[in-house]
């Protein structure tokens, strides 16, 4: 297990500082990517690191904590995408889509600018699985296990988010 | 953590997928927001030792035995292959009346002053909850590996025997994790909730706070506001009254005192949370009313304790008197079996 973890394990919120500014990028896309809305990953990405910080007694280091960590975004992600279905429903629109912030700086800025937004524009049910499937890299079956929905169901998510999204990008 | 696939060469969309940036830099003041929450109280929280995953501790002496290890593995096995029968599908929520006529639509039972109704879950593999009159419950999530409702308002009593955190019940102001448990949970218009654990331990979670309610324990929890401290079933009324002032009424110190004066042997797991919700001189206050009531065992020091070192924490919660590792392995078992067949 590596020292920043073990010593935040022991209470250390520095070495916990550092294990943030390791993986804060890698779990912030994430949630941008998820939430589709900059102010709400920016919650959701908060919730991930507290939470992190609570349960790190919980990892045993089988498994690299970038792997640990971003299985506990996921679910943190999926948790509140859950309570939120019983708040208000929130209409994403483009405008809401994923900022340019760090996304777009380099080559290729636009072009990806453009698929974040339109990623961002997706239905969330969607957006969810075209997330953790085509840019996560999770399976079909993994998603169903964290999601609740059906194998088919994912799939056939996945087909309506690339439809869309070629649909938004060839305009 | 997953690589993202190899997209076909002739996609142009995946191809684009595939040059999105993995790291996209969070606002530069967030680590700000996340220290202070830290900061909060939201210390790294004391994990029950593997032994205890499923309730129910061996006993220390099999610790000793050189069998240990293959007892471990037998019983990893016994238990995978009792878990996979049991969950090898998850059939759906039966939702039975037993008085008058609950209103059922769209996944959500609504009770008025003359009905109530029952939910299996899972089909009653995974246990039972009862909807009692003037309740609105919402039924979420029905997977394999979760089972998910809401309670907006009214009472449910679950008994559930589902392995730990499959189950869960959102409301207005918590989640609650069934740990292997028996309990009322009760919601009123205003979101506040009182959740009484009669078997096992429930952890209620938010963002910015958890508490672990052991049996014969209850909790408060309201909108807006880290879950309450747990307090004993017997606990003295001033002291629960003062409890209800610290956590949600900023009550302060006059509300810490009162808690620490009558506080009792019986509420060591009550001080053990008020720990991680104080800091300074409060903090070292309640430490010393707790040592006194529930010395800390060898290996546990005040000045870990004080700096809410996880280890330490851990150790103490697993000393405590009333804590579910202090029950003999047997009475849990014989607890988790009653449950199972509904006897409780």
């Amino acid at each position: 297990m590596s020292d920043p973890v073990r010593l935040a394990q022991q209470g250390d919120q520095d070495a916990f500082a550092q294990l943030y500014r390791l993986h804060a990028g890698r779990v912030y896309a994430l949630c941008l990517r998820m939430a589709g809305d900059a102010v709400e990953a920016r919650r959701l990405t908060q919730d991930v690191f507290v939470r992190a910080w609570e349960r790190l007694g919980l990892f045993r280091g089988d498994s690299a904590f970038a792997s640990w960590l971003h299985r506990l975004a996921v679910n943190v992600v999926l948790a509140d995408r859950r309570a939120a279905g019983r708040r208000l429903k929130r209409v994403v629109t483009a405008a809401d889509a994923p900022a340019a912030d760090g996304a777009a700086r380099d080559t290729g800025a636009a072009e990806r600018l453009d698929l974040e937004r339109a990623i961002g524009a997706l239905p969330p049910g969607a957006r969810a699985v075209f997330v953790l499937y085509d840019i996560e890299g999770y399976s079909h079956e993994e998603i169903a296990a964290l999601t609740g929905i059906a194998v088919g169901t994912s799939k056939a998510q996945l087909h309506r988010a690339r439809r869309l999204l070629r649909e938004r990008l060839e305009r | 953590m997953k690589e993202p696939r190899e997209p076909g060469a002739d996609d142009p969309l995946l191809e684009r997928v595939r040059l999105l940036p993995r790291d996209i830099e969070p606002p530069g003041d967030l680590w700000h927001d996340v220290a202070a929450a830290l900061g909060a109280g939201a210390a790294p929280r004391p994990v029950p030792g593997p032994h205890r995953a499923w309730g129910f501790a061996l006993p220390p002496r099999f610790a000793s035995w050189r069998i240990r290890p293959a007892l471990a593995a037998a019983l990893v096995v016994a238990l995978g292959a009792a878990l996979w029968l049991h969950l090898r599908s998850a059939p759906a929520w039966r939702v039975a009346f037993t008085a008058g006529r609950p209103t059922l639509a769209g996944g959500a039972i609504t009770t008025d002053s003359a009905s109530a109704a029952r939910i299996a879950v899972a089909g009653g593999r995974l246990g039972q909850v009862d909807v009692e009159p003037h309740s609105h419950v919402r039924l979420l999530v029905a997977a394999r590996l979760e089972q998910r409702l809401a309670l907006d308002v009214g009472t449910i009593r679950a008994r559930i025997t589902a392995p730990p955190r499959l189950f869960v019940v959102e409301t207005p102001s918590a989640s609650a994790v069934d740990l292997g448990c028996a309990y009322t949970l009760a919601v009123d218009r205003h979101g506040t909730s009182l959740i009484h654990v009669t078997l096992g331990w429930v952890e209620l979670d938010r963002p910015n706070g958890t508490s672990v309610v052991p049996f014969n324990m209850s909790a408060y929890t309201r909108p807006g506001f880290a879950p309450g401290t747990p307090f004993a079933d017997h606990a003295d009324a001033a002291l629960k009254a003062a409890l209800y002032r610290f956590d949600f009424e900023q009550g302060g110190d006059g509300a810490l005192a009162v808690v620490l004066e009558r506080a009792n042997a019986s509420d060591a797991i009550t001080l053990w949370h008020l720990l991680r919700r104080t800091s300074g001189a409060a903090r070292a206050l309640v430490y010393l009313r707790l040592a006194a009531l529930a010395p800390p065992p060898a290996g546990v020091t005040q000045e870990g304790v004080l700096q809410l070192r996880p280890h330490d924490l851990r150790t103490w919660w697993d000393a405590l008197p009333g804590s579910p590792g202090t029950l003999p392995w047997w009475q849990r078992l014989a607890l988790r079996i009653s449950a199972w067949l509904g006897v409780l």
